[in-house]
């Protein structure tokens, strides 16, 4: 992007639309209370060898049982890998096969134990709140011979996407985050060992943020901007925004991840000036605070003006198109710099994010964005995919073991 | 009422339909059931024919040592207790008789490069996430049930060697 950008053609550059909200099975269950899906706090200091002793930072235990599955709710991690699996087993058997091994993998690896049959044990002694977890595609459910859930719709090609199948759609996910690189590794070459005769990987989308942080907790991306700041907080508001309420037993208190690719061209956005790539997102660049407010969890307000009597966040701006719907969803992005085999670095956010039903959240807010977004100028989607998470394994169980019974 | 014990012992290996009358004396002669003794963490080398072996934890929580004399799945036509010794600089693999001796409040870990228990006829692929059930038996002559699950695992491809007179031969655990 090397032409000048006006603050007229970003206020021009946008027309709000109504989201519609229509209502699918997956949002009209029951209303259900769940217990948080507690971790059970950092264990305790190994005393003796400061040196031999992992930091106490990262001997941290995420628990794998329970309500919902970990890495969602649970707070970021630094590091992540997505390893997106086809199955090579399309039966029944190895697909329940597949989410057995992985589900007793991570069970002992999140508590910082060795898997069975684990060549390389020492390699798992600190979890550093390791999570993994396990998510359906809809192909599985062909596998399955079953109709996928109504909340797990085909998600459409948006108007500035450039989907590459290298970055598509999977018959599974196995979502990695631990704040220790080693561990993350060992658990990743673990599950991709266990797995290898009934699925292989098709991708494994790896990335990284700058510091751990909790639920609510925004990172930078790598064009800058604080990213992630308005997320459902709390228990109440994720059964609103995240949980699955109603439906079948392994799908209550689940939830549905939507995972995109999206391409950054740094070398563009780097031209243009600090305030002008403010217009573009709506936020500041230094504190994350939407332009018209004055810190990071402000509310964005449409309706705030500037001393001209300008609408202070433009109305093409990312923050105000993804706003202007009011649909929620819960965001947990990581960055990612790949390099291609000429040196040059491709770099870009691993947009994460975790909904009851896309339908009435994701495919909405990204339809507006796609069609109006400013920032389309300087990123690209190469990578879509959906999975379902089945709710949380139960003690001595597997992740989606109602499915088989 | 040791040599009630082996009496039972014997008559548990000579006919399989002798083990049931075995096990319907076995609570009132025993004092320890087979309750005392928990296999945890069991695994099996994933196969397609051939051989395989089991590993897991025998734990026993009664105050008497209790030995493993054998054990049996469906997933393979012979068994053995095997286990893993040095003999001129190499590492083989031999038959282990006397079984494994689990001593009291204590445990025997069966792991690659260790004891085991060998699966020496399998009846059909053993494939990664299936479940194997197999049976120990006890020295009490009572019997202990878990499932082992099928993992992939690239090592413990141990020389066996069949007879403690005979020379090490190679032969893959699976």
């Amino acid at each position: 992007m090397t032409d000048t950008l006006s603050r007229r053609g970003l206020l021009l550059g946008g027309a709000v639309i109504a989201g519609s909200t229509a209502i699918t099975a997956c949002t009209t269950g029951g209303q259900a209370t769940f217990a948080p899906a507690s971790p059970s706090g950092p264990a305790a200091p190994t005393p003796g060898d400061a040196a031999a002793a992992p930091a106490s930072s990262s001997s941290a235990i995420v628990a794998f049982d329970g309500d919902h599955q970990p890495g969602i709710d649970t707070p970021s991690p630094l590091l992540t890998t997505f390893l997106g699996l086809d199955l090579v087993d399309r039966t029944s058997d190895g697909l329940e096969a597949v989410l057995r091994l992985v589900s007793d993998d991570a069970r002992r690896l999140m508590n910082g134990e060795p898997a069975l049959a684990d060549t390389e044990p020492e390699n798992a002694l600190d979890p550093a709140s390791l999570t993994i977890g396990i998510g359906l595609g809809r192909p599985a459910f062909t596998v399955l011979g079953v109709t996928p859930p109504a909340c797990l719709p085909e998600i459409p090609a948006f108007r500035t996407d450039a989907l590459s199948e290298r970055w598509g759609q999977t018959d599974l996910v196995v979502q990695v985050g631990c704040d220790n690189p080693l561990t993350l590794a060992h658990a990743v070459r673990m599950v991709e060992k266990d797995v290898a005769p009934l699925a292989s990987v098709r991708w494994a989308q790896e990335g990284f943020r700058g510091t751990p942080a909790g639920t609510v907790g925004a990172m930078r991306n790598l064009m800058g901007q604080v990213d992630g700041t308005v997320n459902p907080r709390g228990e109440a508001d994720l059964d609103e925004v995240v949980w699955i309420s109603g439906g079948p037993a392994w799908l209550v208190g689940g939830t549905v991840l939507v995972l995109r690719r999206i391409r950054m061209n740094l070398d563009a956005w780097d031209a243009l000036e600090p305030r002008a790539k403010e217009l573009v997102v709506g936020r500041r660049l230094d504190t994350g605070a939407p332009l018209g407010g004055s810190q990071e969890t402000d509310p964005v307000d449409l309706e705030a003006t500037d001393e001209l009597g300008l609408p202070a966040i433009p109305l093409g701006s990312h923050v105000a198109v993804a706003h202007s719907g009011g649909e929620r969803i819960l965001r947990r992005p990581f960055n990612y710099v790949l390099r291609r085999a000429d040196g040059a670095a491709d770099s870009g956010l691993l947009f994460a994010a975790y909904m009851r039903d896309p339908a009435t959240s994701f495919i909405p807010m990204q339809e507006r964005l796609s069609s109006m977004d400013t920032m389309n100028r300087w990123v690209e989607p190469i990578g879509s995919a959906a999975y379902v998470f089945p709710r949380g394994s139960r003690p001595d169980g597997f992740v989606g073991e109602e499915l088989f019974a | 009422m040791s040599r009630f014990r082996m009496s039972r012992f014997r008559m548990s290996i000579a006919a399989v339909a002798s083990a049931v009358a075995v096990m319907s004396i076995a609570p009132a002669a025993s004092a320890h059931d087979a309750h005392d003794i928990t296999v945890k963490d069991a695994w099996v080398k994933t196969a397609d024919s051939g051989m395989s072996a089991v590993f897991g934890t025998i734990k026993n929580r009664s105050g008497k040592a209790i030995t493993v004399v054998s054990a049996t799945t469906p997933a393979s036509a012979m068994t053995q207790l095997h286990e893993v010794v040095m003999k001129n600089g190499a590492m083989v693999m031999q038959e282990k008789k006397a079984g494994f001796r689990v001593p009291a409040r204590g445990k025997v870990v069966l792991k690659p490069g260790g004891n085991h228990i060998m699966l020496m006829q399998l009846t059909g692929p053993v494939t990664a996430g299936k479940l194997i059930p197999v049976t120990i038996r006890l020295s009490d002559g009572s019997t202990v049930t878990f499932k082992a699950v099928g993992k992939p695992f690239a090592a413990g491809n141990e020389t066996y060697q069949p007879s403690a007179s005979g020379s090490p031969m190679p032969m893959s655990m699976g």
